[in-house]
């Protein structure tokens, strides 16, 4: 248990760090240190394990608490500022304490055979024989979560008991945060703390969620990431103080998603549409996140490529698909300091929905085989409760096409956009896996259900801060009607 | 506020959140009764070992990790020699015995696992045996009564997978290894 505290505390100490020395303060530094710490161990750790070096992951743990250490002493010293509350790191290191204690003493731990072969790829890793992986295994399964594991191997165990549980409880803790700041200036404070709250208790009482929060995978991660990345998109867009930890984290989130999942490198995409949207309003910051996105999908790529080639096999359609995507993500920025092209980039949310709608459309017809049965089984795994999910998903889908009817918010789009495409873009990705999702908790559309919901309760509760819409405004009264003119592009 | 709505909107969604929260609350249980077992949000288990518990508890688990799994429980820190033929083995044998198995090195060497089985009976020897070779074939261990440090893979019957102790092995079978 020691080694294990050690390890998370890194994680902890590290990720906060750097986010107090690019400006992030308050009681909510540690679930976002945390998050961040989780990152940029995956983004060393897994630039570290391409390269081949050996215990990749100790040395990127070291990185992961040493760098943002030294970088936090440069920038505090710099400007003679003293630094955290004594009660506040006491009271988060009592709750990582707790967090590891019950993860320790409760044997709550999840698992699917999925599961096994994260721990499997973690204790390769662990033992230096990461060049023993099969290109498959690589592929399907990826490096960050095996990456994040793989110090359990310091105490002889293979997986890290506590990772689950503290990405869950920072996953809250951040849900909560983002609804507070974005809902604190449009309405009275008591009421935008209340609607943080029950955010977070509409989260945190789900059966689901909780079940993910002790399943070893790599989806409550991703969750995270997309509620991270959307979050602070959103909160950027809108001008917050303090935004140069909110695009730390945006940038960090993007190796998560890509190190993470195959369909990382589609969802960071995703993600960053409406980013490209509003091109005008950052080009320096859009243009960062693009090569990031670019240049972690070009790595990853590349390397599944070259392990697919050491075994004498072919390297599939969706790799090379996947290193055409990076290189445009690359060249994505020269293209967009063409002034032509800035008419058309406020468009880029309508045409990226239209062409996955119209995807997805041409892949029913010509591989009905797989979409009739997949949307068979989606339809029994959550309105004819299939999949454990009970009735929370739908109350959830039931509230976001509600608050999407009733009110309207141009900012909002940030949130909006990857919770609208979301199960499109997971209907085309049956196509391009070329296998239907099927009935029961183990299929693989039910277990990536949990990615979307975080940034769906995000997206319900700002919305108490949004316009209403004029034909709704004879019954419901919302918060003051003044257009948001922050940003000209989405108006 | 805008002062011609009766409803106001912000209670109006944070009674649909808790709504939502309570109805989670109450179906809760039932959701986790009704789940499978590895399935169930509040399912505690004896030990935190997960891959003994999957090993235990799904057939699919211990098809593909109930030799590596057995070995480590028997053997751990062991040698293993397999053969350089690719077509006995499924690719992520080699993988799955480093992580899985306590396996301290993996030799690959050229000799054939299925000839050298023929006419050799182990199984006076086995301390471990059930399912859980390639593609969920038989598999078996065989150690010698003083411990075992170097297992070489065999290929029985019926597509057993046989680990053997090389002290047990006869003079031919080793020179057969080792030519």
């Amino acid at each position: 248990m020691i080694q294990e505290f050690l390890v998370v505390l890194a994680w902890l100490i590290g990720g906060c760090a750097l986010l107090h020395a690019t400006g992030f303060r308050g009681w909510m530094l540690a679930p976002f240190g945390f998050y961040a710490g989780l990152a940029i161990h995956v983004l060393v750790g897994s630039i570290l394990l391409m390269a081949g070096a050996r215990q990749a992951h100790l040395i990127g743990l070291g990185l992961t608490l040493f760098l943002p250490m030294l970088w936090w002493v440069l920038a505090t010293s710099r400007r003679g500022e003293i630094l955290i509350s004594m009660r506040m790191i006491m009271f988060w290191l009592l709750v990582l304490l707790v967090i590891v204690g019950i993860s320790f003493s409760t044997n709550l731990v999840k698992w699917h055979s999925d599961s096994f072969r994260y721990l499997m790829m973690g204790s390769l890793i662990a033992k230096d024989g990461f060049r023993f992986i099969t290109p498959e295994l690589l592929s399907q399964r990826m490096i960050a979560l095996p990456l994040l594991h793989a110090p359990a191997a310091l105490a002889g165990d293979i997986y890290l008991r506590s990772l689950t549980p503290l990405i869950g409880g920072s996953t809250l803790g951040m849900l909560g945060w983002f609804a507070w700041r974005g809902l604190r200036d449009k309405l009275p404070s008591a009421v935008a703390l209340l609607l943080s709250v029950c955010a977070v208790l509409a989260l945190a009482t789900a059966n689901r969620f909780v079940w993910n929060s002790f399943y070893i995978n790599g989806h409550l991660l991703m969750a995270a990431a997309m509620l991270v990345f959307a979050g602070c998109g959103w909160l950027i867009f809108r001008h917050e103080v303090g935004d140069r930890a909110l695009f730390a984290l945006q940038l960090l989130s993007i190796p998560l998603m890509v190190f993470s999942r195959p369909e990382g490198v589609l969802v960071a995409g995703v993600l960053l549409v409406p980013a490209v949207a509003c091109w005008r309003a950052s080009p320096g910051r859009t243009a960062s996140l693009l090569f990031m996105l670019g240049g972690c999908a070009l790595a990853v790529n590349l390397y599944q490529a070259g392990v697919y080639h050491s075994y004498g096999e072919a390297v599939p359609f969706f790799i090379k698909g996947f290193l055409a995507l990076s290189v445009c993500a690359l060249i994505a920025p020269a293209v967009f300091r063409v002034r032509a092209t800035h008419a058309i980039l406020p468009c880029t949310p309508v045409v990226a929905e239209a062409a996955l709608c119209i995807a997805l459309v041409a892949f029913a017809f010509v591989q009905s085989a797989i979409f009739l049965p997949s949307l068979d089984a989606t339809i029994q795994n959550l309105a004819l409760d299939g999949a454990s999910w009970g009735v929370f998903f739908l109350m959830i889908l039931a509230v976001t096409v509600l608050v999407l009817v009733v009110t309207r918010d141009p900012s909002r789009e940030y949130l909006r956009f990857p919770v609208t495409t979301f199960f499109p873009l997971m209907f085309v990705l049956a196509h391009l896996r070329e296998g239907a999702y099927r009935v029961g908790e183990g299929d693989s559309l039910n277990r990536m259900l949990i990615h979307i919901i975080p940034l769906a309760i995000l997206l319900i509760v700002v919305s108490a801060g949004a316009q209403i819409r004029p034909f709704f405004r004879r019954w419901i009264a919302g918060p003051s009607d003044e257009v948001d003119h922050s940003n000209p592009v989405l108006q | 506020m805008t002062p011609n709505g009766f409803f106001r909107w912000p209670s109006i969604l944070v009674g649909l959140l808790v709504v939502v929260a309570i109805v989670n609350v109450f179906e809760f249980f039932p959701v986790d009764r009704r789940a499978s077992p590895n399935y169930r949000a509040l399912m505690r288990y004896d030990t935190p070992d997960v891959l003994a518990i999957g090993v235990r508890d799904s057939p699919t688990i211990s098809q593909r990790f109930g030799l590596p799994h057995a070995l480590a429980s028997v053997a751990p820190g062991s040698t293993l020699i397999v053969p350089s033929s690719v077509r006995f083995q499924t690719k992520d044998f080699r993988a799955k015995m480093l992580a899985f198995g306590g396996v301290g090195g993996v030799r690959e060497l050229d000799y054939d696992a299925r000839a050298l089985a023929r006419g050799r009976d182990f199984s006076d020897f086995y301390i471990a045996t059930g399912r859980g070779g390639a593609r969920g074939a038989p598999y078996a261990i065989a150690g010698s009564p003083e411990g075992s440090a170097e297992f070489v893979l065999l290929r029985g019957r019926k597509r057993l997978e046989l680990l053997v102790d090389v002290t047990l092995l006869d003079a031919e079978a080793l020179a057969e290894i080792q030519r």
